[in-house]
């Protein structure tokens, strides 16, 4: 299962366009297609994360490209 | 057909006619890649030299480069040029925050903005559409409640707003455009140009595709560019404690090194017990989290919390140039009050680089005696007095009582009190200059040699040893290298702050660009590798210079520094007695118009370098008015 903590999370979203890459091949960023969101409330800094159903958990990717792109910490892999 | 990288379209709003029309990205990017590149080549070319600052007819850009909204590590950046309300030469601002993304992901890369709308407006970008809408219900409100009512409005609180404060509206010359609520373009009197427009703010919301033209080469250009990063050997503290931006330049010291220029420029030493007072480490307490700009994997912003007593406030926003402008400057130690004075500026759309020197001018007047009480409307703007700085804040952006007479910079201020004023007014070409530049040479040369007058992102150089900040050698050339470069970071739009960790090892920030250049040529199916990208910096260098000299009246005697800095030597500390030297500098600026193929003896740029650089445009507008060599 994919552990997220948002407390880590700057909300920088490399997770969202990594995400974006992966649905589309490879060959864009589109946000219209990712399966995680992040975001930023600006009236408390609070940042939440989310992941959907569409997630395939990166299927054909070597590893998982929003944990692997994730530069704080905030997103893992659980076995 | 859009090219890769691009969002693929340049907007122009005709704010007079209410007329929204498109052009093909492409048709600039060619030349000019984008971000502040493709601003500037439009600026010099479609802007007359008789036109105002604050007329209609002057033209105000927004542009992101191909770099931001992608994988790409730190691109965030947003460039914003126009004719600069202080200086009537270049104007040009950026930030980062999250803006600059989600206006290309609205199928955006850069807004043309021309004409005066007759009332109140702001522009609406939504999946590849814009509109101009009405801004009445947001008009006289701060950024940050002009944020939350767009948001409100569009019923969507992804919805990213950049805009002005009332110090826009109200025309201040230190108006900015804020971000995402802090991400402040300051200089060059941008908030005030928007507030001429009657431009309000942009919005902004998309999921438009940005293609990749070679996937497997950007994303080995990614992990190369990230590894270069964590090898930086503080890249973990920085971004766990939240040093990154507060504290430090990569290891270079800025508390006793004239960064922070203390009580109006009088010194560039503090008092060590005031400097632990607002450190990184003291303003900790106030920091309950870091955040970061889109795309950046460091990020170096912290979330500050002051939670109760007289100022008492929140938000995101602390940075290495804040306890410069809100405590040095104006020898003020009272933390709370300066995390006020900056997010307060943040909200009223104030640059704190700019207005913290006409309020520190304003000091030392009243230290002199040629500013009484009468004159402040009862302020005592004594050394230290945060509370003065707080009110003076508010009373210039909204030009009440002495704000009127500060609201429009150091310069316009000195002039009209007279009285010897003038001296230490601090500006550099007409624009109010926060840095100190009589200990790192480097830096100095570079702020006081900027086309965008007197800004350090520019030319300047950072020093590491106290051997390299006091000496003038190689400065010169490090300067104009550093131009050059400093083009290629606005012109893909990544973050200057960030490529420095980039570079680290070598600590010549210009070795950067080769990651930039294989990010921006995988990404965008254009070969810019190291050599022609430099060249191309080196075009929108001389743009902006040429439009100096076409519209400023820009020469030699305007790249010296302001009169304290020839005359005045820093008066404690380590580097007491340590001033600039009046013939080294001549010397200094002889060997930079050398290397640029600038006249030496006018400044003027020479029609031989025109010709070799490719810039026919510049000798057709300058040459028949003989300001050419």
């Amino acid at each position: 299962m994919m552990l997220l903590d948002p407390t880590r999370c700057k909300g920088c979203k490399l997770c969202e366009a990594a995400c974006s890459l992966h649905h589309t091949g490879h060959e864009a960023f589109n946000l219209a297609v990712i399966s995680t969101h992040v975001h930023r409330d600006n009236d408390s800094g609070k940042i939440t994360i989310s992941l959907d159903s569409t997630c395939d958990w990166c299927e054909g990717e070597e590893t998982m490209l929003c944990v692997k792109y994730c530069a704080y910490g905030a997103r893992s892999v659980k076995q | 057909m859009r090219r890769p990288g691009y969002a693929g379209k340049l907007l122009r709003v005709d704010l007079t006619r209410g007329r929204l029309t498109v052009e093909p990205t492409t048709k600039y990017a060619d030349r000019f890649v984008g971000g502040r590149g493709i601003n500037a080549g439009i600026l010099f070319n479609e802007l007359g030299p008789t036109v105002r600052p604050l007329d209609p007819e002057n033209m105000v850009l927004f542009g992101v480069g191909p770099l931001v909204g992608t994988l790409s590590p730190f691109g965030s950046r947003i460039s914003i040029d126009t004719k600069n309300a202080f200086t009537g030469g270049v104007g040009s601002a950026n930030c980062g925050g999250h803006f600059g993304a989600e206006m290309k992901h609205a199928g955006f890369d850069t807004l043309v903005f021309t004409g005066r709308a007759e009332e109140p407006v702001y522009l609406w970008l939504n999946e590849g559409e814009a509109e101009l809408r009405d801004a009445h219900r947001v008009w006289g409100k701060t950024t940050w409640d002009t944020e939350r009512a767009i948001r409100e409005e569009q019923r969507d609180d992804e919805v990213r707003v950049i805009g002005i404060g009332p110090a826009g509206e109200n025309l201040v010359k230190s108006a900015c455009v804020i971000s995402d609520r802090s991400k402040a373009a300051g200089g060059s009197g941008v908030g005030a140009i928007l507030g001429s427009k009657n431009l309000k703010a942009i919005a902004a919301r998309g999921t438009q595709s940005i293609a990749i033209a070679e996937p497997e080469r950007f994303i080995k250009a990614i992990d190369a560019a990230r590894a270069k990063i964590e090898q930086f050997p503080k890249a973990a503290k920085y971004r766990v404690d939240g040093y990154y931006g507060v504290e430090s330049y990569y290891g270079s010291p800025v508390w006793e090194t004239g960064f922070r220029p203390v009580r109006n420029g009088q010194d560039e030493y503090w008092d060590p017990k005031k400097i632990k007072l607002v450190s990184g480490d003291a303003m900790k307490k106030y920091r309950t989290k870091i955040l970061a700009c889109s795309s950046c994997p460091v990020g170096c912003m912290p979330w500050m919390l002051v939670p109760d007593g007289p100022y008492a406030i929140e938000g995101e926003g602390w940075w290495n140039n804040s306890s410069n402008s809100f405590c040095t400057r104006v020898d003020c130690s009272n933390p709370e009050a300066a995390i006020k004075a900056h997010l307060r500026t943040n909200q009223l759309g104030l640059d704190g680089d700019n207005v913290s020197v006409v309020i520190a001018w304003a000091f030392e007047c009243y230290e002199k005696g040629l500013l009484t009480k009468e004159d402040t409307d009862g302020l005592e703007l004594t050394w230290g007095n945060h509370d003065a700085v707080l009110a003076l804040i508010n009373k210039i952006a909204y030009r009440e009582g002495i704000g009127e007479l500060l609201a429009d910079g150091v310069k316009a201020a000195a002039e009209r009190l007279g009285k010897g004023s003038e001296d230490f007014a601090l500006h550099i070409k007409g624009q109010d200059t926060v840095d100190g530049v009589r200990i790192s040479k480097g830096w100095g040369f570079g702020v006081v040699t900027s086309p965008a007058a007197g800004r350090h992102l520019r030319g300047a150089t950072h020093s590491f040893t106290p051997e390299e900040f006091l000496s003038y050698d190689g400065v010169p050339y490090s300067v104009y290298m550093q131009e050059q470069f400093k083009a290629i970071v606005d012109m893909t739009g990544t973050c200057l702050y960030n490529n420095g960790l980039l570079s680290w090892e070598t600590k010549t920030a210009p070795d950067s660009a080769k990651y930039i250049a294989e990010l921006a040529s995988s990404l965008t199916g254009m070969e810019l590798s190291t050599e022609p990208f430099m060249r191309i910096g080196r075009q929108v260098n001389n743009l902006e210079k040429a439009f100096n000299v076409l519209h400023g009246g820009f020469g030699r005697k305007d790249d010296h520094p302001p009169k304290r800095f020839w005359e005045e030597p820093v008066k404690s500390g380590p580097y007491k007695g340590e001033h600039i030297d009046h013939e080294t500098w001549e010397r200094m600026l002889d060997e930079y118009y050398t290397f640029q193929g600038w006249d030496p003896e006018t400044g003027l740029q020479k029609e031989s370098m025109l010709v070799e650089l490719g810039l026919p445009e510049v000798i057709e507008k300058l040459g028949p008015r003989g300001l050419l060599r």
